[in-house]
């Protein structure tokens, strides 16, 4: 027995409509996972990268390093050279200027000269002349001098003078 | 009827619609934005570490740059921190200077990476100019040498002009010269 003069249409699970929609909904998702594997893939290439450069960089600071060590033991050699040449520059010019303050009239026999110290031995026609003369430059430069003098037959005098740079305690004459 | 078709496509459509608008929301805002802010850092790590790289490397090259022109313009005094000084040559200046020079060594220090080397210099000469014009050579000769105190001048024959003179050079060398 028929209830119906039609036959039945075919029905789908999904009406057209829902179908359209769950493809939109299917490549939306697939554009979403291939641009996110995108994105990560270049992120892994951003971190070996990145990565390289990093010991790159490690390398270049250490040779770096070497290089101020080397830049450094350069300019200390060059300092210790300059130091030297300056030394002597004062040294000599300091020796100079002591020869220059000894007056023509005395006669030395010896000079002694140290870092602390400085001692003539000479021949002066008198005492006046070597107080005169030549004391007031040696008081001038150090903080303690003395001199002892020593008649000669001929009426000179022999000098012993004693100058220090630090004063210490001590009779003057 | 078609009325109805047309209201139950319009309703269905907007409906679905709202959906896809909220789906297409969440997944951006869950996953392709967290994503795209991790690929935004690591861009601009890599360009960071690249420019720090560009940095250190100019700055080796100023160092090398630096490195050679000191070694160019000092080339001659670098050169006799590493060289030894011999008995030979301080005699060989001496004698131009003193008569009968006499050279010895006295001590030698060690100051780090440079040792000082003293020699003590005993000789005769006319006049106190010896000494200096001595110095005026080493200066020239042997840029690392120094004069040292004490100095001792001395005139044995009061009826001459010969002078003893004796006195100390530090020469400053390199641990490894040769």
């Amino acid at each position: 027995m028929k209830f119906s003069f039609i036959s039945p249409n075919r029905k789908f699970f999904l009406s057209a409509i829902a179908q359209s929609w769950v493809a939109c909904f299917i490549a939306s998702t697939l554009v979403v996972a291939m641009i996110w594997f995108l994105l990560d893939w270049q992120i892994e290439r951003f971190l070996q990268y990145s990565n390289q450069i990093q010991q790159q960089i490690k390398q270049e600071q250490s040779h770096q390093n070497a290089l101020n060590e080397q830049l450094s033991f350069i300019q200390l050699q060059i300092q210790k050279i300059q130091e030297a040449q300056q030394q002597n520059t004062s040294l000599t010019s300091a020796i100079q200027n002591l020869f220059d303050l000894i007056p023509e009239q005395i006669t030395i026999n010896s000079i002694s000269l140290t870092d602390q110290s400085l001692i003539i031995k000479g021949i002066t026609p008198s005492k006046e002349l070597y107080t005169f003369l030549l004391d007031p430059s040696l008081k001038a430069i150090f903080a303690q001098s003395r001199v002892n003098f020593f008649i000669l037959p001929s009426g000179w005098y022999n000098f012993v003078s004693v100058n220090k740079i630090t004063s210490n305690s001590g009779a003057q004459q | 009827m078609k009325r109805e078709e047309l209201a139950d496509f319009i309703i269905k459509n907007l409906v679905f619609l709202v959906i896809f608008i909220v789906f297409c929301f969440s997944i951006t805002e869950h996953l392709l934005a967290p994503k795209f802010q991790d690929f935004q850092e690591e861009k601009n790590q890599l360009r960071h570490a690249q420019f720090f790289q560009a940095k250190t490397q100019k700055q080796n090259e100023q160092i090398q740059s630096q490195i050679q022109d000191l070694k160019i313009q000092n080339q001659s005094h670098l050169n006799t921190l590493q060289k030894k000084v011999t008995f030979a040559k301080l005699q060989t200046i001496a004698r131009d200077f003193f008569s009968d020079p006499l050279i010895k060594k006295e001590k030698t220090e060690s100051q780090g990476a440079f040792i000082e080397v003293f020699f003590r210099i005993e000789g005769k000469s006319n006049g106190t100019k010896a000494i200096f014009d001595f110095m005026t050579k080493i200066k020239t000769m042997i840029p690392n040498a120094t004069l040292i105190l004490p100095l001792e001048i001395e005139k044995k024959d009061p009826l001459t002009n010969s002078l003893n003179i004796s006195f100390l050079v530090k020469i400053i060398q390199l641990k490894n010269a040769e």
